[in-house]
């Protein structure tokens, strides 16, 4: 029978379950301890952490820890598998739409001007590329064998769209590696699975929110790999221009047009189905068609709740 | 009369066949692999490679702050793509392990 423990980290939720219940403290460490190293490499919140460290010195060659060479090996992957429509540049338009700092307090405080976050991304950056648009990642220049990166001056890196998938991926990994059996690491609605597959497989509900309380479209279940949900629901402010929310179109700097409120997306592993999920709600659309071409199973709702299974998404039990 | 005049047995014939075609089909696997070899690495070095970050800095074209307008224009080509799980989900029920969403 899993056992499942739930814990805040990085303001949002972490979903820990292992198929055996006498495993789950030391299951419980090692996901802690994996979430702690994620933090101190990637988050754009701490000073201290290693990626501010090495975008502190721009066009200067660092050498990268191990978790932080990992994490922007992925970002540069899935963005050039998705053609950059999820960039990890896209760190000066998040900051401009004033996602400047931990989204509590973001989305507790008054409603700011984006002009003034341009204003103030706009003072911290250097040359041409302090626009909206991202710059691009492909500017970036990383060697994963030798663990060594260059970020140009003007270049910012948000590893918010792959980091928390990834600290998915690797702590279902290092618990199945720690005390077998079968796992399932969610955080923040992104969910990676490893080992033993329970009775009807690992079942989880697809909603607007991760949290508790929002409404569940469908209910599905998944026997490996990973799952995520991108939405335009959560993570959403309001400024003194109108409603804004955390997805980002890299080409133009803005939230993409609105007509997916939800994408989820299934794949192999959780940065994969992440990477999807944003790139869906970017592609607006396009989704369907490009979802069909990845051969991704993906389930989308419209902001109106209309939802769309594609490429092998179940459609039975859709609330919708 | 010396060996080397002798008209060939049954068996000696069909050993020099054998000796032949060994020779044909090894000279075929050698060239087969040069040739891969050879398109690998060419796929390694035309610059428009996977941006496998293996290689971001020799994959992908080399851009300074000087020539933003090349730049623009030397977006690499994607040979990398998203991998599919090795099953769809499947409609369930039941009691959830966990929610999938936005945070």
């Amino acid at each position: 029978m899993p056992t499942t423990i739930d814990l805040q980290v990085w303001s949002t939720t972490a979903t820990l379950v292992v198929t055996d219940p006498f495993t789950m403290d030391t299951a419980l460490a090692e996901l802690k301890a994996e979430l702690t190293a994620i933090d101190h490499a990637c988050s754009r919140f701490r000073p201290d952490s290693e990626i501010n460290r090495a975008l502190a010195r721009p066009g200067r060659e660092v050498r990268l820890s191990a978790v932080l060479n990992a994490a922007i090996t992925h970002a540069l992957r899935v963005a050039a598998a998705t053609d950059y429509l999820v960039d990890p540049t896209v760190a000066a338009a998040v900051i401009a739409a004033g996602y400047d700092r931990d989204i509590t307090e973001v989305l507790t405080r008054a409603p700011v001007a984006c002009d003034e976050g341009v204003r103030r991304h706009r003072a911290l950056s250097t040359g041409p590329t302090a626009t909206k648009a991202a710059p691009g990642a492909w500017r970036i220049r990383h060697d994963a064998d030798a663990a060594l990166l260059t970020v140009p001056p003007g270049v910012g890196i948000d590893l918010g769209a792959t980091a928390k998938a990834l600290a998915a991926d690797r702590a279902a990994d290092r618990v199945l590696r720690a005390v077998g059996g079968g796992v399932l690491v969610g955080i923040g609605g992104d969910v990676a699975v490893a080992g033993e597959v329970p009775d009807g497989g690992w079942r989880i509900a697809i909603g607007d929110d991760h949290r508790a309380g929002s409404a569940i479209h469908q209910q599905v279940s998944i026997s490996s790999g990973g799952l995520a949900t991108s939405s335009t629901v959560a993570r959403r402010w309001r400024t003194t221009s109108g409603w804004t929310h955390h997805i980002i179109d890299p080409r133009t700097g803005e939230n993409p047009d609105p007509l997916w409120r939800t994408a989820s997306v299934a794949a192999a592993n959780c940065v994969d189905a992440n990477a999807a999920s944003t790139a869906a709600i970017v592609l607006g659309a396009a989704a369907p068609d490009w979802l069909r071409r990845q051969g991704l199973p993906a389930l989308l709702v419209d902001v109106d709740g209309a939802a769309a299974a594609i490429a092998g998404w179940p459609t039975a039990e859709l609330a919708a | 009369m010396n060996d080397r005049d002798a008209q060939p047995t049954g068996d000696a014939m069909r050993r020099k066949v054998r000796r032949a075609t060994t020779g044909v089909v090894g000279a075929a696997v050698a060239a087969s692999a040069v040739i891969t070899a050879g398109i690998a690495y060419a796929g390694t070095t035309d610059g428009q490679g996977t941006v496998s970050t293996s290689g971001t800095s020799a994959t992908s074209p080399a851009i300074t702050d000087e020539d933003d307008d090349a730049a623009a224009a030397a977006l690499p080509s994607t040979t990398s793509a998203l991998a599919a799980p090795t099953q769809a989900p499947s409609a369930s029920s039941g009691r959830r392990h966990a929610t999938s969403g936005g945070s």
